[in-house]
């Protein structure tokens, strides 16, 4: 099995603390000590910054470089423990820039604290560095023993801004991709330095309906390495109409909306090394929220009340920004069309929850775990214009609101102008309005900021998913129908023969 | 507030004793009693439960179902059969969001009596 990776992730408050503490106006390095909560997914590993312990007197020796004392460190530990915490040891580089090694005297006073951190705490010492251009370096002293310590890298190290996502890179773990001829013009948007940091990040996209599908085929073709996509439906033919690319074939072979996704976003991919992954369970279950946590951005793109409420525990509990949307088409009831809207949103800390900005209500959410809302008796009994009964959705909307939520991820994660995100949008069709949402924080009392960067210690919000179990079942069924066998293998063929043949006229390209 | 400390199960239940009301547990279901100030109970103590599986994401998630003896009808529809024999349940959810950083319980608690208060 592959050792797991590590990342670090912390608020835009936690960062602002530190950086005011550790860049002195001196330009001396300084250090300090906090707490971090462990957030385990299936491949990565992310320590959640959470509290600061700012050194008092005599708590540190800055002399050129700095380092702890031991009774800073242990009061920090003991501190850590009765949390259920970790020790996080920071330092900084004030005249470096860019991703920091760490030199024989960081690596030693690390080291010397390691193993006794993690006596104390059971988890690892995790040490980050902070230059002086913001960037920030981190690494896991998670292997060995004693004196014989030594420390994992981090892939990146990621602040969660109230409005942004900025992300350090470390090159050597996870390098800059090769920019590829494909991507010129998408490149030319932003520069080779923003694209190298966008195509690095590991994108899960839950829901690959007509919304999910259309954003991981752009991401796709704009070159992010690491697409995964999450849905435990089956194509059928009601589905043809919303779902760009799926043909009656494909309902006929009874395939996973996650299986057609995974094959458009290959179509699709730009990337050198892309690196995809479909998987057909849904984000309630435990299997599917682990997977959630190895990523760096969700694009939630489902219209139930259960996954969205897991998907805003993550935002906050695991530091995992959600590019959060959804469509209403409002059909008169004799024909005719009232109107449609789309609306976009980011969730996470600093910015108002899925809860507060009225995306699900947090009742309807033991309706869904218990099977009611998959029970026609239940549906029926409900008002014709309830919104746990409207699903009407049209492909040619559907495309803006997948647009919609690609624009949040952009303003995320690029910050055009040095503008982040905006805040929940919401077009409305009829007078094509756009608006800005006037719910911009959680309510007083909303439990979701409060869980910020619990990591591992949150409230499980999963749970067995029987419709989802149900759906599985039914498609293994249809596929093993004899017709369906013989039909699915020819298919196979040709996608496999299309996609040597892509990848074939990707390298004539490349060359 | 941390994550472990007000919630599940058992901070429901401590909210609930909190307020000097006892809660059993009857299959799957915790039970309490309450007296409704108005309707055809008003007075009388009346027996309500909540499913225990609903309360697993208390207080963010709140439950969705009021269980109470068939003895007693709640106005609106909304009624289902129980997992307890001789009661229904009923579609009532909490209309607001529960302040978790206060007494979420008391909250759920001031709901369910003024449910039970149309009781006929």
């Amino acid at each position: 099995m592959t050792q797991p990776s590590w990342s670090a992730a912390l608020t835009g408050s936690v960062h602002h603390e530190l950086r005011e503490h550790l860049l002195r106006a001196d330009g001396q390095e300084d250090v300090c000590l906090a707490t971090y909560r462990l957030s385990t997914g299936v491949r990565r590993r992310s320590g959640l910054v959470r509290e600061t312990i700012m050194p008092r007197d005599g708590d540190r020796l800055v002399h050129g470089t700095a380092s702890f004392t031991t009774p800073y460190v242990l009061r920090a530990a003991e501190r850590a423990a009765a949390d259920q915490c970790g020790v996080v040891a920071l330092h900084s580089h004030p005249g470096s820039r860019g991703w920091q090694g760490m030199s024989c005297a960081d690596r030693s006073t690390e080291a010397s604290y390691a193993n006794l951190v993690r006596e104390i705490t059971g988890l690892p010492l995790i040490g980050m560095t902070l230059a002086g251009d913001d960037y920030w370096s981190a690494r896991a002293w998670d292997q060995g023993v004693g004196r014989h310590v030594a420390a994992t890298e981090c892939e990146n190290a990621r602040v969660v801004h109230d409005d942004r996502l900025v992300v350090s890179w470390n090159d050597t773990v996870r390098p800059a991709p090769t920019p590829q001829p494909t991507q010129v013009r998408t490149a030319h948007c932003w520069g080779d330095a923003v694209q190298a940091d966008i195509a690095r990040l590991r994108i899960l996209v839950v829901g690959a309906g007509s919304v999910g599908l259309t954003v991981a085929i752009a991401l796709a073709a704009t070159g992010i390495e690491h697409i995964a996509v999450m849905d435990h439906d089956t194509i059928t033919n009601i589905n043809l109409d919303r779902l760009l690319g799926a043909k009656p074939l494909d309902a006929f072979l009874a395939r996973s909306k996650s299986q057609l996704c995974y094959r458009l976003v290959a179509d699709a991919a730009t990337a050198n090394n892309p690196q995809h992954d479909a998987w057909e369970h849904s984000v309630c279950e435990p299997a599917g929220f682990l997977n959630l946590l190895d990523f760096d951005v969700v694009f939630s793109c489902v219209d139930r009340p259960w996954p969205r409420y897991v998907l805003n525990t993550a935002a906050y509990s695991d530091l995992v920004p959600v590019i959060d949307g959804g469509i209403h088409v409002d059909p008169f009831p004799h024909g005719g069309m009232r109107g449609a809207m789309w609306r976009s949103h980011v969730v996470g800390p600093g910015r108002a929850c899925l809860a507060c900005n009225g995306q699900y209500h947090p009742s309807h959410v033991a309706l869904e775990r218990d099977g009611s809302l998959d029970d026609p008796t239940y549906i029926s009994g409900l008002p014709f214009d309830h919104p746990l009964r409207v699903r009407q959705n049209v492909s040619v909307l559907s495309v803006n609101c997948a647009g919609a939520l690609l624009a949040q991820f952009i303003s995320l994660v690029v910050t055009p102008g040095g503008l982040g995100d905006p805040g929940a949008l919401r077009y409305q069709l009829g007078p094509h309005l756009l608006q800005r949402d006037a719910t911009t924080t959680c309510i007083p009392g909303c439990p979701y900021p409060a869980n910020t960067g619990t990591g591992d210690l949150r409230l499980d919000p999963t749970g067995r998913h029987l419709a989802a179990e149900r759906e599985r079942a039914a498609r293994t069924r249809a596929q093993r129908r004899p017709d369906v066998r013989i039909v699915r293998a020819g298919d196979d063929l040709l996608l496999s023969l299309r996609a040597r043949l892509n990848r074939r006229a990707r390298q004539c390209s490349a060359v | 507030m941390d994550a472990v400390a007000g919630t599940g199960i058992d901070a429901f239940i401590g909210g609930v004793e909190a307020q000097q009301i006892p809660v059993d547990r009857r299959d799957a279901l915790l039970i309490y009693r309450l007296v409704p100030l108005t309707g055809a109970a008003a007075t009388l103590e009346v027996e309500t439960g909540i499913e225990i599986g609903e309360l697993a994401g208390w207080p963010a998630v709140p439950p969705h179902w009021v269980h109470v003896p068939n003895s007693l009808q709640l106005a609106g529809g909304g009624q289902q059969p129980s997992t307890l024999d001789g009661w229904s349940r009923y579609s009532r959810p909490h209309p607001g969001r529960l302040d978790a950083s206060a007494a979420p319980a008391r909250e759920w608690i001031a709901h369910v009596r003024a449910l039970l208060g149309t009781a006929t």
